[in-house]
């Protein structure tokens, strides 16, 4: 059942123009990358692989991504009103949100994932920076995860999940997290960064946050389970509404 | 089916406006609970504005119509009973259950929505063989192929759904509300937009389903539908229940229902003292729109108006029914 719902969602997600464009988006730092590799390498290319994936992947590509994916997975249909179908089926909820998960997480994570790798073997690949980038790609996993479950609840709980996921990341994530020190324990992308930072063998990425690998951690799950309970809370809830 | 409406209540909120209840329940019927699709005093409201006030029906097998106008609140009873909608007082219960957060009842019953949704990058088959494995079917394929042979769309079944006319996808909703062979079956407007040959074969494949022992609730605007195809009929006016029970008793008391016609002819005034002497006219009234003229007895004033205005030397120029629609008779059927 979670399968059937997950491989109709996948056929959603990837039947649509939504899914080239984001394909799009995810190779600009691939092409920059490139480009940067043509003009010649030189220097630290640890801190050339840090200072590029960290803002790229795991501050703009990651989350747009998740946002446009999780927001779709479910909260499209909800849009146009196929979701009915889905609804007046025998199905526990929490089958339901299970099955847009595991459609829409694999999606973000394999196109930003690949697009780290590829960004990261580009810039220092040969230079002694894999480990570090596989680093990257194992945040942008564990980032895909929480993201997409986080959208997938907002877009049951509101019509204007773009908008509202668009300003988290954006304001909360990107600039108040950044000027408050204690905002980012409630921050996917520091959850994300401080992840990278405990994998990455170099320890480059370190010195970039102050959130502790613990707190992280269990920030990360907080967010998984409550996201996910909200999601199942809210549709075993949720009403059509009628036509006249 | 029965139609018991308390004639007390729970105060309705604000802007439930004034109404007079319904008549009293006919004294034979099902004993209540006991059919498949039950309404016990409920109600919807969003806000201040109220979709469904004090509602209380039963439905049993067969055909029956929910006949209202446009916003009348039969999508708003139909969403309740198939646990879209909760009722914001009273009770909705469907095969003896509330439907509402209860997903295991979707095992007994198909719904065909209003809005013809259906994900248009999937084609019909696949459309409804993805409704078959929701539903836990272990041969899918097979069940989905003998819903589509019910609707009779097997050459269209590999195209596309966004390819599908408005007909096709009406057929397509019902193969995949069919596909599980559910003994309830909740239709929204299953007619609109259909052609007439389409109508017709939705008529006959609606019939064909209820003589196989299934409960068929259908909601319509249009009163020649219901006539054409249910056996009982709920009438629903501003979110109440106006009538309910057998067509033909419903359409007597339509039929019998005062009417006004607005007649030109080349002397209204005579015209209107000649209708007067007679008896098949109530109330005639000369006003700058013509003649208006009142009657009980429709039958009668379509034989004595051309035959007096013959006798009398007056020509005809326009006979036309002031207020013929069905809004004017849903809205006397609440007032008796």
């Amino acid at each position: 059942m979670i399968g059937t719902i997950g491989r109709v969602t996948l056929q959603a997600l990837l039947a649509r123009r939504r899914a080239l464009l984001m394909l799009l988006l995810a190779a600009v730092p691939v092409l920059i990358a490139l480009l940067s590799r043509l003009r010649g390498s030189s220097g630290d290319a640890i801190g050339q692989t840090a200072d590029a994936l960290e803002p790229m992947a795991i501050g703009m590509l990651l989350p747009l991504t998740a946002l446009v994916f999780g927001t779709a997975a479910l909260g499209a249909e909800i849009e146009d009103g196929s979701a009915i179908h889905l609804l007046t089926k025998p199905i526990a909820r929490w089958r339901i949100v299970t099955g847009k998960l595991i459609a829409a997480v694999p999606v973000v994570a394999v196109l930003i994932g690949a697009s780290t790798l590829l960004t990261g073997v580009l810039i220092g690949g040969e230079r002694g920076a894999m480990g570090v980038t596989l680093a990257f790609v194992a945040g942008v996993v564990v980032g895909s995860v929480l993201y997409v479950t986080l959208f997938v609840a907002l877009s049951i709980l509101s019509s204007r999940a773009l908008i509202i996921g668009l300003i988290y990341v954006a304001v909360w994530e990107g600039t108040l997290a950044g000027l408050f020190e204690g905002t980012r324990v409630f921050s996917v992308r520091q959850y994300v960064i401080s992840i990278v930072a405990q994998l990455d063998p170099s320890d480059r990425v370190r010195s970039a946050t102050t959130l502790d690998w613990t707190t992280a951690v269990l920030g990360a799950v907080v967010v998984f389970v409550v996201a996910f309970g909200v999601a199942v809370w809210a549709l075993r809830r949720y009403q059509i509404a009628a036509g006249d | 089916m029965t139609q018991q409406t308390p004639g007390s209540g729970p105060p309705p909120p604000p802007g439930a406006g004034t109404f007079v209840p319904p008549p009293p329940p006919p004294p034979s019927g099902p004993s209540p609970g006991s059919a498949p699709i039950v309404l016990l005093r409920a109600s919807r409201w969003y806000g201040n504005v109220v979709a469904c006030n004090d509602v209380t029906f039963e439905v049993g097998s067969g055909i029956t119509g929910l006949l209202g106008p446009n916003g009348a609140g039969k999508s708003t009873i139909l969403g309740m009973i198939a646990g879209l909608l909760p009722p914001s007082a009273g009770s909705v219960t469907l095969l003896g259950e509330p439907a509402w957060q209860h997903p295991d009842v979707y095992r007994r019953i198909g719904l065909v929505p209003e809005r013809e949704s259906v994900p248009s990058w999937l084609s019909g088959q696949a459309f409804v063989r993805y409704s078959a494995q929701l539903q836990g079917i272990p041969d899918s394929d097979a069940a989905a192929q003998a819903a589509i042979r019910t609707v009779d769309l097997v050459d269209a079944a590999n195209r596309r759904t966004a390819t599908y006319s408005k007909g096709m996808r009406q057929r397509i909703l019902l193969a995949a509300a069919l596909v599980h062979d559910p003994p309830v079956l909740l239709l929204d407007e299953p007619f609109n937009g259909l052609d007439p040959r389409q109508r017709l074969h939705m008529m006959t494949l609606l019939r064909n389903l209820a003589a196989a022992g299934r409960t068929i609730l259908f909601s319509s605007h249009i009163l020649e539908e219901v006539e054409r195809v249910a056996d009982q009929v709920l009438v629903i006016y501003a979110g109440r229940l106006a009538a309910s029970g057998d067509f033909r008793a419903i359409r007597r008391l339509m039929i019998d229902q005062p009417h006004t016609y607005t007649v030109h002819s080349s002397d209204d005034r005579r015209l209107a003292a000649t209708l007067m002497a007679g008896e098949a006219v109530m109330a005639a009234e000369l006003s700058d729109l013509g003649l208006q003229v009142r009657t009980v007895d429709l039958a009668r004033f379509g034989r004595r108006l051309p035959a007096l205005a013959r006798e009398s030397g007056i020509s005809l120029y326009e006979v036309r029914p002031t207020d013929e629609s069905l809004e004017s008779v849903f809205a006397y059927l609440v007032r008796r």
